[in-house]
């Protein structure tokens, strides 16, 4: 029992699937302008992780492994597009929120990451709670990044006006610099906490592969 | 035995300035600018500046406490950045503004990324356009200072007025238009400009080289040269922005490639870009530049070079 | 031999058949859920395309396009169904392109309503109809309440100021809504502009007929005589603001028949104008290289007049060398 709660909680901090894992940060940029977009897009991605590492687990044993990949993302891009075509029918302003990212979730690599690296070697409920897990995280991240940036940038979360209109909004913040910045500092944020919590795992790469060898003025101190 | 024997690394003869030293002279050439600030618009002007400063040089302070750095502020890089950054802005600029400016520019674009010397861009450059980006009303709110004389320089900046050749050239130089706070008066940059080349603390061929080219590819193309050279910030850039130590190239082939690039950028984007000055992107494009540049004019040391044979 | 058809099996029919397997599935359900979801994405989308129409016609509840009518100048025609009025989507032609108009007309042939939609005029002139600035809202408030036509300058229709040419486009475009109203509403016969020819081959069709036979001219671009014989057309490439193409068509006695001008490379709104009816017609009739001299050239746009000119000239000249005469 513990080790499936373990699995449930796993994508809320420790592999936090966009704050470590790195992984569909495109989508995460994009929707985040807003909260109420950052939570549509977490539900639907959610809602499409779930089903695919369902089906994706129960077929595993099926699925050869030559033709997997293209057995994974039809899989896939079916469910995005019944989600697709339920939000335009009956949730149109979240699919004008969207726009485009919507059907990119086929290509958001949490969904095939998480069919390669989990559901195709565990079992389907194993894998059906790591995709909640996982969508839950997915669905936090972007809605706490979202509110911030909306913050900042329009001064409402979820549309509810929160700083007084007098106040002048930054709205560096609602377009991609700010992105990127609330990127950082949320990853940021994670990594505190993890050492806070002391499971920090240090990984040293060294000198040689770090991409910031050329301006960094304290050589030797990531070790 | 061992502790008779004095190994350093190069280099072995040093100059006897100071980083405080620079600043100091930086800080000296900036004050006809405040002053010119002051008179043209108002005591807020003074008010704006100090700050400006005080918070970058807090802010500096604070992160290096926090972060258990050995303190830099006494260097007076902060105090100069702070000023620059101050300038950058219309006299209108509500002082919690200018404190976020003040914090993207030590914070973000120094400190993070290692300090002085390890910055990747002019701080006060990179925060100005952060608040052009983010506080856009804010920055291009043009405020006209009251000795305006001339009509069409009582509307917007004078790179949008469309004639800009019939602007009197002495408006021009005294600053008597509107604009942000430094960049107005052109005669009080010519001075910082005389005194940071008298003290020597920065060459002369970047500014010149810019302005060089501004010039020239203005003449060619027709428009009013005088006119464009003393608005939009380009002095103010020239002299003192584009100059800055960390974020421009030391050889003086890469400061010719520098000062031609930046021109080049300011020219395009002023003719052919929407924004009416250019000279803000310009150098930053050019400071994202500067390794490369570095790398590419490297002097090749007295003896050294490619092996023959 | 078992381990060889197993292989078989496993490396090539097992793939095929799981893949064909899932997207049969996969298509089966895609094709459930859009059964049930396509009609009413539909209905969501016909609202919102029709939502620009409910700004400006107000009292309407829901609207049904209107078919096949033949005004130039407007894209979609549609029709409230609580009968309180139409609303047509037209264009008129600005500085950068189309400029599109909404405009809602009442049963009475009254605007009721304009707005102006996205277009690509000069950012602070034109682009000012659509950026949310007062001036279009100004001008928007304006139109309305006019009816039969408008035009600028009258009436309070003052435009933008310092856009004249979008400020002109958008009164074409109300210009054509209120004739397709006058075609749809009341019936009446539908102005139709004929769309001036865009190339040369399309200007022969037009000034000659069909049929039109090629001829040999010296220096000209191109020389056709039409089929009955009667006219001969003779086109030449002259210095405008750019170069132009000019086509004159003369009779049997080298009097000007009718002149086409390819003005596409001309300054739009201003050179343009060089190579419309109101300039070109005065062309028309005339028969020596003096009389062409004599016609003025339109101001601001001296280049471009001075191109028809001297094309114009320039054609006579070698009508005359190919008449043999002098």
């Amino acid at each position: 029992m513990n080790s499936k709660v373990k699995t449930l909680t796993n994508g809320l901090l420790k592999e936090n699937p966009v704050l470590r894992l790195v992984l569909g940060t495109c989508p995460t940029l994009a929707v985040t302008t807003a909260a109420s977009s950052g939570l549509g897009m977490g539900i639907a991605a959610t809602f499409v992780l779930i089903c695919s590492n369902i089906v994706i687990s129960a077929l595993r044993k099926v699925i050869p492994d030559k033709v997997r990949l293209p057995a994974y993302i039809t899989i896939i891009a079916t469910f995005v597009t019944i989600v697709q075509m339920l939000v335009k029918a009956f949730f149109t302003e979240l699919d004008t929120a969207l726009g485009v990212y919507l059907p990119l979730i086929v290509v958001n690599c949490i969904i095939l990451g998480r069919a390669e690296m989990f559901a195709s070697k565990n079992k389907v409920v194993d894998s059906a709670l790591d995709g909640v897990g996982m969508g839950l995280g997915f669905t936090l991240t972007l809605v706490l990044m979202g509110s911030f940036r909306e913050l900042i940038s329009k001064g409402s979360i979820f549309g509810v006006m929160i700083l007084p209109e007098s106040l002048d909004r930054f709205t560096l913040m609602g377009s991609a610099p700010g992105g990127f910045f609330t990127f950082g500092l949320f990853m940021a944020l994670v990594v505190w906490i993890e050492i806070k919590t002391n499971n920090r795992i240090k990984r040293s790469i060294g000198c040689e592969g770090c991409p910031s060898k050329g301006a960094c003025a304290g050589k030797g101190e990531c070790e | 035995m061992e502790n008779r024997l004095l190994v350093t690394a190069s280099p072995h003869i040093t100059g006897r300035e100071t980083t405080r030293g620079l600043m100091g002279n930086v800080i000296a050439a900036l004050v006809p600018c405040i002053v010119a600030a002051a008179l043209i618009f108002g005591w807020q002007a003074l008010l704006l500046v100090g700050v400006t400063t005080a918070a970058c040089v807090g802010f500096e302070y604070l992160y290096c406490l926090i972060m258990k750095k050995p303190n830099p502020v006494g260097d007076l890089s902060a105090v100069v950045t702070g000023i620059i950054l101050a300038l950058n802005m219309p006299v209108t600029m509500p002082l919690w503004i200018a404190v976020v400016g003040a914090f993207i520019a030590i914070v973000l674009v120094k400190q993070l990324f290692g300090g002085i010397g390890a910055n990747f861009a002019n701080p006060a450059l990179v925060a100005r356009i952060a608040l052009f980006s983010g506080f856009a009303s804010r920055m291009t709110a043009v405020v006209i200072p009251d000795c305006v004389t001339v009509d069409a320089l009582s509307s917007a900046t004078p790179l949008q007025t469309a004639d800009m050749g019939s602007l009197p050239v002495l408006d021009l130089l005294l600053g008597r238009y509107g604009g942000v706070m430094g960049e107005t008066c052109s005669l009080a940059i010519l001075i910082g400009l005389a005194w940071l080349l008298i003290t020597r603390t920065i060459s002369p061929v970047i500014p010149v080289t810019y302005l060089a080219t501004v010039a020239v590819l203005f003449a060619i193309a027709g428009e009013p040269v005088l006119a464009n050279l003393l608005t939009g910030g380009l002095l103010f850039g020239a002299v003192f922005m584009a100059t800055d130590y960390v974020t421009s190239p030391f050889t003086l082939r890469g400061k010719l490639v520098f000062g031609l690039g930046l021109g080049l950028i300011t020219f395009a984007i002023r003719m052919w870009g929407d924004l009416p000055e250019g000279v803000s992107y310009a150098i930053l494009f050019m400071n994202l530049l500067v390794p490369y540049i570095n790398n590419l004019t490297r002097q090749v040391p007295l003896g050294g070079g490619k092996k023959h044979g | 031999m078992a381990k060889n058809k197993s292989n078989t099996w496993e490396n090539v029919v097992k793939p095929i058949v799981v893949l064909v397997v899932i997207c049969l599935i996969t298509s089966a359900l895609l094709a459930v859920t859009n059964y049930f979801t396509a009609p009413i994405i539909k209905e969501k989308e016909q609202q919102a395309a029709y939502a620009a129409y409910f700004e400006v016609l107000p009292g309407a509840d829901s609207f049904t396009t209107v078919e096949g009518f033949a005004t130039t100048g407007v894209e979609e025609a549609v029709k409230a169904d609580n009968g309180t009025g139409y609303a047509f989507k037209a264009v008129g032609k600005g500085f950068g392109g189309d400029v599109p108009v909404i405009v809602g007309v009442d049963m009475d042939g009254v605007i009721t309503g304009v707005s102006f939609m996205q277009n690509s005029e000069t950012s602070g002139f034109g682009a000012r109809l659509w950026d949310g600035s007062e001036d279009g809202a100004t001008y928007a408030a304006e139109l309305t309440g006019k009816s039969g036509s408008v035009a600028l300058g009258q009436d309070g229709v003052n435009g933008l100021s310092g856009a004249t040419v979008s400020s002109t486009a958008v009164v074409n475009a109300v210009n054509s809504a209120l004739n397709c109203f006058a075609e749809v509403a009341l019936g009446q016969e539908a102005t139709v502009e004929e769309a001036a020819p865009a190339t040369l081959e399309e200007a022969v069709t037009a000034l000659l007929g069909e049929g039109a036979a090629e001829a040999s001219a010296e220096g000209a671009v191109a020389a056709y005589t039409s089929a009955d014989g009667a006219l001969t057309l003779v086109a030449v490439e002259a210095e405008g603001f750019a170069p132009m193409t000019v086509a004159v068509s003369f009779d049997a006695e080298g009097v000007v028949a009718d002149l086409w001008v390819d003005v596409s490379g001309q300054t739009q709104g201003i050179g343009t104008p060089a190579g419309e009816a109101a300039y070109t017609d005065q062309f028309v009739g005339l028969s020596d290289a003096a009389a062409v001299d004599g016609v003025d050239t339109i101001a601001g746009a001296t280049l471009s007049s001075d191109g028809v000119k001297t094309g114009v000239a320039a054609c006579m000249e070698i009508f005359q060398t190919m008449k043999g005469g002098n």
